[in-house]
């Protein structure tokens, strides 16, 4: 008979086991990062080249701003969200499927809206161009 | 001696007086809702404040007692300020049970049975976007809803039982706190936090270390805790795991000394370890969640408060909700049907000094519904069973009538209603 002490503990250890493995799975789908000169100004520019083979997003770094843009690359078309959270302005935490508020829980698909409260308002977009091999950002 | 204006000079004077403050709003304005705090990160606006909140109120009915409960839980107001981009204030204000009122008031002497007090308040300070620091009174992440406790975010009319005996409930302490994303890891976030300690003095039987929380009013000792989480999103799990280490002697050494305790930062320390998932998937949503907390020299903590305090407690509880609207709405409008069955013992192991208590084993099941109008406002409704050991006799000090009667197995009407904005 397993007393519920050592139940509760191997459960654990199963679960921490689990998220391991997950964890070092998720390892491979690393995030690119594009850090911009702190004199980027309200135009954001991204080479075409950022989006490497198999970099469908990446995420944007500006210091003119508080938290990071999440570009997507949508068929012919980039999309820019605004990774600041609509309900208490934590910043977001961006997957392969979802984007989290690891602050107070809301979540929102890669489109920007909203999945789950507290947030009620979808993400703030900035328009996009792709010019000459760049990816312009238009932050106003 | 009372000046008096007549009634036209009044009128005119009224609408000067709201011409004016109508013109200050309209220039002015920089209180914004959630909704617009969509501008608060842009460039142009360096400085803005948010007003937000929460309050839900609830009828019980408790069936083997038949008495019920009509209450306003609580109304909490948050106003959140942005200084810049890098330094942001977050506040929350609470008045708990509708009413605090003294002897010389309106609502009749003495009436107020309700409680005022701050749910955090603190500073946040940001290195970068993937990592912050906090300051203050906050709240450090432990379990699902110490962080995330607002009402339209959980089922059922009252928190997880769990989430109020054993984790006590939105769990603020002052301190500082880190808070950050692991970059190579998507969806992988941490937190580190050191904050003052819990009051041993205040642990019970029956409520465990809830009452050792001291909210910000830390006086005594110098006992301090830490407090570390990891959180990991992945693909539709949501994976949390989360430990804390505190002294609990809250009390000036010359006093802990008198009583044979240490009085030292971690001196007669509480651990606390807890590991929670959660599963959403289009209309499933399912949550489970289990914890154990130790209290080292329990034994000594009783010889020298004589509170019954236990060396060991834990519990678990499993959550499966269906939202018969997903179909139609897609999370717009919610009608979930949930079921919860929640299991703690709060009497684990109990020191030789202290006496056990089969009521602290305890067993819930819960099932209802929530209904979500819309985003930000929930109708709850649920019936909970509650079943326990025999109350020990030996523990009971308050002889009849006076003496609420206990019964192992109860069951609870609960409806109530919630806000989130």
């Amino acid at each position: 008979m397993v007393s519920r002490r050592i139940f509760i503990k191997s459960g654990c250890a199963a679960c921490l086991g689990l998220s391991g493995a997950s964890l070092l799975n998720a390892c491979a789908t690393r995030l690119p990062m594009v850090k911009l000169s702190p004199d980027a100004g309200r135009v954001l520019t991204v080479p075409e080249t950022s989006f490497v083979e198999g970099v469908e997003m990446l995420v944007v770094r500006t210091n003119t701003l508080e938290n990071d843009i999440l570009l997507r690359k949508v068929g012919e078309r980039y999309l820019a969200l605004y990774l600041h959270c609509t309900h208490e302005g934590v910043g977001l935490t961006p997957t392969a499927e979802r984007i989290y508020c690891h602050a107070h829980g809301s979540v929102f698909d890669l489109e920007g809206q909203v999945v789950k409260e507290p947030a009620f308002e979808p993400l703030k977009t900035f328009k996009t161009e792709f010019n000459n091999h760049q990816i312009l950002i238009y932050l106003t | 001696m009372p000046v008096y204006v007549p009634y036209m000079e009044k009128r005119v004077f009224a609408i000067l007086i709201c011409t004016y403050i109508l013109s200050i709003c309209t220039l002015n304005a920089q209180v914004l809702t959630s909704e617009d705090s969509l501008a608060s990160g842009l460039i142009e606006r360096h400085q803005t404040t948010v007003l937000s909140g929460y309050g839900e109120a609830k009828y019980g009915l408790d069936t083997k007692r038949q008495s019920a409960e009509a209450r306003l839980m609580r109304v909490v107001l948050f106003v959140g300020h942005k200084f810049s981009n890098n330094i942001s204030l977050f506040t929350e204000l609470e008045l708990e049970n509708a009413l605090v009122a003294g002897a010389n008031n309106d609502e009749g002497g003495g009436k107020g049975l309700g409680g005022i007090s701050m749910e955090q308040a603190f500073l946040k300070f940001n290195f970068n976007p993937s990592l912050y620091l906090v300051a203050g009174l906050f709240i450090p992440r432990i379990g699902f809803l110490n962080e995330n406790h607002l009402p339209t975010t959980f089922n059922g009319v009252d928190r997880p039982y769990l989430e109020q005996q054993i984790i006590p409930s939105v769990w603020r302490e002052v301190g500082v706190g880190l808070y950050g994303q692991v970059r190579d890891v998507p969806g992988l976030n941490y937190s580190l936090a050191l904050t003052n300690g819990l009051n041993s003095g205040n642990f019970s039987s029956s409520t465990g270390i809830g009452g050792g929380k001291q909210l910000g009013q830390a006086t005594d000792g110098i006992n301090l805790a830490v407090s570390g989480s990891l959180l990991y999103y992945f693909h539709n799990f949501r994976i949390q795991a989360s430990a804390y280490l505190g002294g609990s002697t809250a009390l000036e050494k010359r006093v802990a000394d008198s009583l044979l305790l240490d009085g030292g930062a971690f001196g007669n320390p509480v651990s606390l370890g807890e590991m929670n998932v959660s599963y959403n998937h289009g209309p499933v949503n399912i949550r489970a969640i289990a914890t154990y907390i130790h209290v080292a020299h329990a034994s000594e903590i009783n010889r020298a408060f004589a509170n019954n305090t236990a060396e060991e407690l834990y519990g678990a509880y499993g959550e499966v909700a269906y939202d018969l609207f997903y179909r139609y709405y897609k999370g717009e409008k919610m009608l979930a049907v949930f079921g919860r069955y929640e299991w703690m013992d709060l009497s684990a192991k109990v020191p030789s000094n202290g006496i056990d208590n089969p009521a602290n084993r305890k067993q819930y099941l819960i099932g209802g519904l929530t209904y979500k109008p819309v985003r930000g406002v929930a109708v709850k409704a649920d019936y909970v069973r509650r079943i326990t050991g025999e109350f020990n006799p030996a523990l009971i000090v308050t002889p009849f009538p006076q003496r609420v009667p206990y019964f192992k197995d109860n069951g609870f009407v609960n409806v109530g209603v919630a806000y989130n904005f």
